[in-house]
């Protein structure tokens, strides 16, 4: 920090507010908490989306046990009941709504569903792969000090934290949190099933809020990636030369941008739906208790539909695009080859960026909206494949011929590739409407979706984290713990989403808190799988009956697995911090892109040196070359840049 | 440290970085409002009952584009005198546009406020009548409500857990009993002034003891030593019977029914939802009876109007028409003399400020209409139909948008002028970015005003 610190200081005399920052040290708080610095931001967002990540599988746990155990009282339930302070705030969270004897009821099961969704989605994954990443590495593998307006980036921030403490909030007011899953479909999430004194005392209100927040948060965060990623390139960065990472983190940037507002649409008119009283979505003659609702009618929950999917759909590609950012810095590396088709993959995540704003009824083909629309959207649907066909192989092919090292995020990055195979092609048969009408909502829907952000995205997260803690913190993270922790969660999330393919081909619906055991009668046959499960259970002498209702079990201690597998990771994150080796050099990976020709950890103003990019990013193993990696920073083999960054400084004004 | 390309332009892209930012935020800004523009138009073509059309005052809306296209030039100036160093001209110009701003806002804020106190009352047979609550001597609306008597028992419930409903009282009791609020005895016979100290007191109490019982809810009743009256809105209430009121706390009281009728200066009978409009319930013997013939008369003059105009076109498909012949509007206290005025021949009507009703001579029958007859009413708000809905939704936005433009450019007139002195090219580049947000609220409005107004 101070090296870099101290070598800017002869440009005080320059008097702009921009830089309040960075003549002295700052205090704790200015420098951790209110920070605008890229680099602290994107720990913070990191910091916060892992947390969120943990909480939504904690809720996933829940309902899985009531799912396999319809009834049960949950275990350990009265262990939490008796902790001091846990209890309250179980008690207020979750324990208020369970059933006498500890088991779950449909209503907590709604509520711990639609969480999970919401938090997964909007709290988890997008500000760990997008926000986090992007804005740990963005800047640095451009070259660039910092983004283009880093004040807007720290707000970016606090907006998502408003939102999340609201999010937070809405477990504690009086109807607890939503009910009506992520989705949050009118009128259902328009009307109040029960009166409340105040609209404030319903979740749905909070929930609402919290996304006008969260979505204004991810908006200052895309202009800014896209006006840094424009203008702050550093000399001899072309487009053509930007690390694909840099791509993707460009396209979501648009993505969040142009496809975030239609949902703040969608919020605003339920919000006002639900507080003034109005009627975008709610049809005329609605009833609700078989009471007519004080309500004019004349709206549309079709409108909702449309509002929310334009978004949902791009949001999608918002989920499993960072994974491909970082599986392009990982694959390379790791297999010590160049990225197979760079150009081929930039082509495609700019198509697919465009295509995923023309899928988005794809939906919707059950809400009846008509064929010529369902035909539509189901070309556009089929062709949206082609490009993710192109950036999976060009992973694949990127492999070929490798000396690969098998350090625990290339484990990682080579799980994902399969698994978001798997995820990707289970989803073509839902592109068309004959077959999505016959899946739709069932667990076949959340089989595919899981595995291409479970394993999928889940899995590239993990290999990012791995791949950057040691410029992040100086330190690597055990390797051991490590393989602890990839060979569980591997085992584990296809125990968890396989079965959910079976089950739901057997028309499995994906809101049955009780698994389907209401249902025993037409779910209680048996199949390949379950006759298996039966005779597995056997050899360790438990009696799991032979019908699907069994695979809920499998499932259910595949999350328990998957549980177990993160508590490796959990330790080896936060001890490697302090306590894991030490990274020697700056560029432990011998990586060629610009992130790693900072210090480690970067300082405020990142560079000691002016950053010129002299070719492309992903020269490994080039013939003739005396390393098998050749920076971007290296004017000749071997030879860093050495001019003083203070330089590049002053030659701005 | 120094971001680069915060004054001067980056040379291959020839922009500095703030104009990228607002491009980017403006693209953005585009997609919210084609989001809204779209629910517009969905909402428009699928809505099932007539579609407000000329509800709005156009001189006004007009003049506020004038005033908001006026800004938009200003702003311009501004910048453009900024660029010369004419520091002077360039604070007047500004200062202009902000004064456009409050003044755009201002007409609005009437705009609004009319509407507020303007009302729609849905009949049972579809027929609309519009019209102003009454209002007292001090020229406050006097409320719909609800009026209870012989008011003596409260049934409070209190659930052990934190719940939706939970009593309270003191907000949601006592503000609705008219007069002085009268003193309640305890089941174990204690005398207590109902506040927030001792109700909470009494459901510490009553909490304990359901725990100690093992039950989820408690209940607590309380008996007023002297009968007295509630009158609330019915927003306000959960609902009644004849005998029992609900308020929004779930407290129950038990009482008599006095009085639910509604009182409503008429200003308007919108027959457009009713099967045969001169059979419309508006012209019951107990409400409108006598301007039956008034609204016969100005429906067959439009419509034989129309027939003349426009012999070829299809009645039954002109929105026009079928406001105008349908929509009646009325302008005095009592029916016209036979071959006076056709009510109102332009259809588009100025919702007139409540301040011009009420006081002197009346301007409109009063009817007091019975429950029984309501389906639904609401004042000119979101609640009323979509139409309300989707122009309040957009035109509170784009108001919020003004609001917000103008405080940036105020903040660059008043408190950036240490940047005018030091670095005016910086504070050009910053007012032609908030010059850029300006003109696409303007250019917003451009959208709007024939939209909601003319459309």
């Amino acid at each position: 920090m101070s090296a870099a610190a101290t070598s800017h200081d002869h440009a005080h005399d320059h008097s702009h507010d921009d830089h309040a920052h960075g003549h002295h040290e700052q205090s704790f708080v200015w420098k951790y908490i209110f920070s605008s610095d890229h680099k602290t931001i994107g720990i913070q967002y990191g910091l916060t989306g892992l947390i969120f990540l943990l909480f939504g599988f904690f809720l996933m746990l829940l309902m899985r046990w009531s799912i396999a155990y319809p009834g049960v009282p949950v275990p350990a339930i009265e262990l939490i009941r008796d902790i001091p302070l846990i209890k309250d705030l179980f008690e207020a969270m979750f324990g208020r709504w369970l059933n006498p004897d500890g088991s779950l009821n449909g209503e907590i099961y709604n509520m711990l569903g639609a969480m999970h969704g919401t938090i997964m989605v909007f709290f988890g994954i997008v500000p760990l792969g997008f926000a986090a990443f992007g804005n740990f590495v963005m800047p640095l593998q451009i070259g660039t000090i910092d983004m283009a307006f880093p004040r807007l980036n720290m707000l970016s921030y606090w907006f998502f934290f408003i939102s999340c403490v609201l999010m937070m909030y809405s477990f504690f007011v009086g109807t607890g949190p939503v009910q009506t899953g992520w989705t949050m479909y009118s009128p259902l999430a328009s009307t109040t099933a029960i009166g409340v004194t105040s609209v404030w005392s319903h979740g749905h209100t909070w929930w609402l809020t919290a996304m006008v927040f969260n979505i204004s948060a991810s908006l200052l965060g895309s202009v800014n990636f896209i006006a840094t990623l424009i203008n702050l390139r550093t000399k001899g960065m072309a487009w053509m030369k930007m690390p694909f990472f840099c791509w993707a983190m460009f396209v979501i940037g648009f993505l969040l941008l142009l496809a975030f507002p239609p949902l703040e649409v969608a919020a605003i008119l339920q919000l006002s739906d639900r507080v003034f009283g109005s009627s975008f979505y709610l049809p005329t003659g609605l009833m609700e208790g078989g009471q007519h609702l004080d309500i004019s009618g004349g709206g549309s929950p079709l409108l909702y539909q449309h509002l929310f999917w334009f978004l949902a759909h791009p949001e999608v590609y918002v989920l499993i695009l960072p994974a491909f950012a970082i599986l392009t810095e990982v694959i390379p590396c790791n297999a010590r080859r160049p990225l197979w088709g760079y150009k081929s993959m930039v082509y495609s995540v700019l198509t697919l960026g465009f295509l995923s704003f023309l899928v988005w009824a794809h939906h919707m083909y059950l809400t009846g909206m008509g064929t010529m629309m369902s035909t539509y959207f189901q070309i556009t649907t089929v062709l949206i494949s082609v490009p993710s066909v192109v950036l999976l192989t060009c992973l694949m092919i990127s492999l070929w011929g490798g000396s690969i090292r098998f350090n625990t995020q290339m484990l990682f990055a080579c799980a994902f590739l399969p698994m978001f195979g798997f995820g990707g092609l289970t989803g073509l048969p839902l592109a068309f409407s004959f077959i999505d009408l016959a899946l739709h909502d069932t667990y076949y829907v959340i089989g595919h979706f899981h595995y291409v952000v479970a394993p999928g995205t889940i899995f590239a997260l993990f290999a990012g984290i791995y791949h950057w803690f040691p410029k992040i913190t100086g330190r690597f993270m055990s390797d051991r713990l490590g393989k602890w922790h990839f060979w569980p969660s591997l085992i584990g999330m296809n125990m968890v989403f396989l079965p959910m393919m079976f089950q739901g081909m057997a028309g499995f619906h994906r809101r049955w808190y009780d698994g389907g055991k209401y249902f025993e009668n037409t779910s209680g046959f048996s199949h390949w799988t379950t006759t298996l499960t039966h005779k597995i259970g056997a050899f360790f002498g438990l009696d799991i009956p032979d019908n699907m209702l069994s695979l809920n079990i499998v499932m259910s201690v595949g999350a328990f697995i998957l549980a177990l597998g993160q508590v490796p990771f959990i330790f080896n994150f936060w001890f490697s911090i302090k306590g894991g080796k030490k990274a020697e050099s700056d560029n432990p990976w011998d990586a060629t892109t610009l992130d790693w020709a900072t210090p480690t950890p970067p300082p405020h103003g990142n560079f000691l040196f002016d950053p010129v990019a002299h070719r492309g990013p992903y020269e490994y193993s080039l013939p003739g070359h005396v390393t098998d990696f050749y920076p971007q920073w290296e004017s000749e083999p071997g030879k860093p840049e050495t001019k003083p960054a203070a330089d590049k400084v002053l030659a701005h004004h | 440290m120094e971001i680069p390309y915060t004054v001067h332009a980056r040379p291959d892209t020839g922009l500095f970085n703030a104009k990228i930012g607002i491009w980017l935020f403006l693209a953005s800004e585009v997609m919210l409002f084609g989001g809204l523009f779209s629910a517009y138009i969905f909402l428009r073509l699928g809505a099932d009952y007539p579609w407000p059309v000329h509800d709005l005052d156009v001189t006004l809306g007009f003049w506020n584009t004038i005033v908001l296209i006026a800004s938009s030039v200003t702003v311009v100036m501004a910048w453009a005198c900024l660029k010369l160093r004419k520091f002077g001209w360039y604070r007047i110009n500004m200062a202009i546009t902000v004064i456009c701003a409050g003044v755009f806002m201002f007409n609005k804020s009437l705009e609004y406020g009319a509407k507020f106190k303007h009302y729609a009352v849905k009949l049972t047979d579809g027929t609309i009548l519009t019209g102003h609550m009454p209002e007292d001597e001090h020229g406050h609306t006097i409320h719909y409500t609800v009026k209870f008597g012989d008011v003596t028992e409260l049934s409070l419930g209190i659930p052990v857990k934190q719940s939706a409903v939970t009593a309270d009282p003191v907000d949601h009791v006592l503000p609705y009993v008219e007069g002085e609020a009268p003193k309640f005895k305890t089941e174990d016979g204690k005398e207590i002034t109902l506040d927030k100290a001792a109700f909470a007191e009494l459901r510490a109490a009553a909490i304990a003891k359901a725990k100690a019982d093992k039950k989820d809810n408690a209940t607590v009743k309380l008996t007023a030593t002297a009968p007295f009256k509630v009158a609330a809105r019915p927003s306000e209430i959960f609902g009644y019977t004849a005998t029992t009121i609900t308020f929004r706390d779930g407290t129950t009281a038990t009482g008599k029914l006095i009085d639910d009728k509604m009182t409503l200066e008429v200003d308007g009978i919108d027959t457009r939802g009713v099967a045969q409009p001169e059979k419309s319930l508006a012209f019951d013997h107990r409400y409108l009876a006598n301007w039956q013939k008034a609204f016969v008369a100005n429906r067959d003059h439009h419509v034989s109007e129309f027939e003349h105009k426009y012999p070829t076109r299809d009645k039954s498909r002109s929105a026009t028409l079928q406001k105008e012949s349908l929509y009646f509007k009325l302008h005095s206290a009592t029916p016209p003399a036979e071959g006076a005025a056709h009510g109102d021949k332009h259809g588009a009507e100025a919702h007139a400020p409540a301040a011009s009703h009420g006081h002197g001579e009346a301007h409109h029958p009063t009817v007091i209409i019975e429950k029984k007859d309501i389906t639904f009413f609401s004042n000119f708000t979101p609640k009323l139909n979509t139409y309300y809905a989707i122009y309040f939704t957009l035109t509170g936005l784009h108001g919020a948008h003004v609001v917000a433009g103008a405080l940036v450019l105020l903040y660059f007139l008043v408190f950036d002028n240490k940047r005018l002195k030091k670095d005016p090219e910086h504070l050009a580049n910053r007012v032609e970015v908030g010059g850029l947000f300006w003109h696409f609220v303007d250019l917003v409005w451009i959208f709007l005003f024939p939209l909601l107004y003319l459309l």
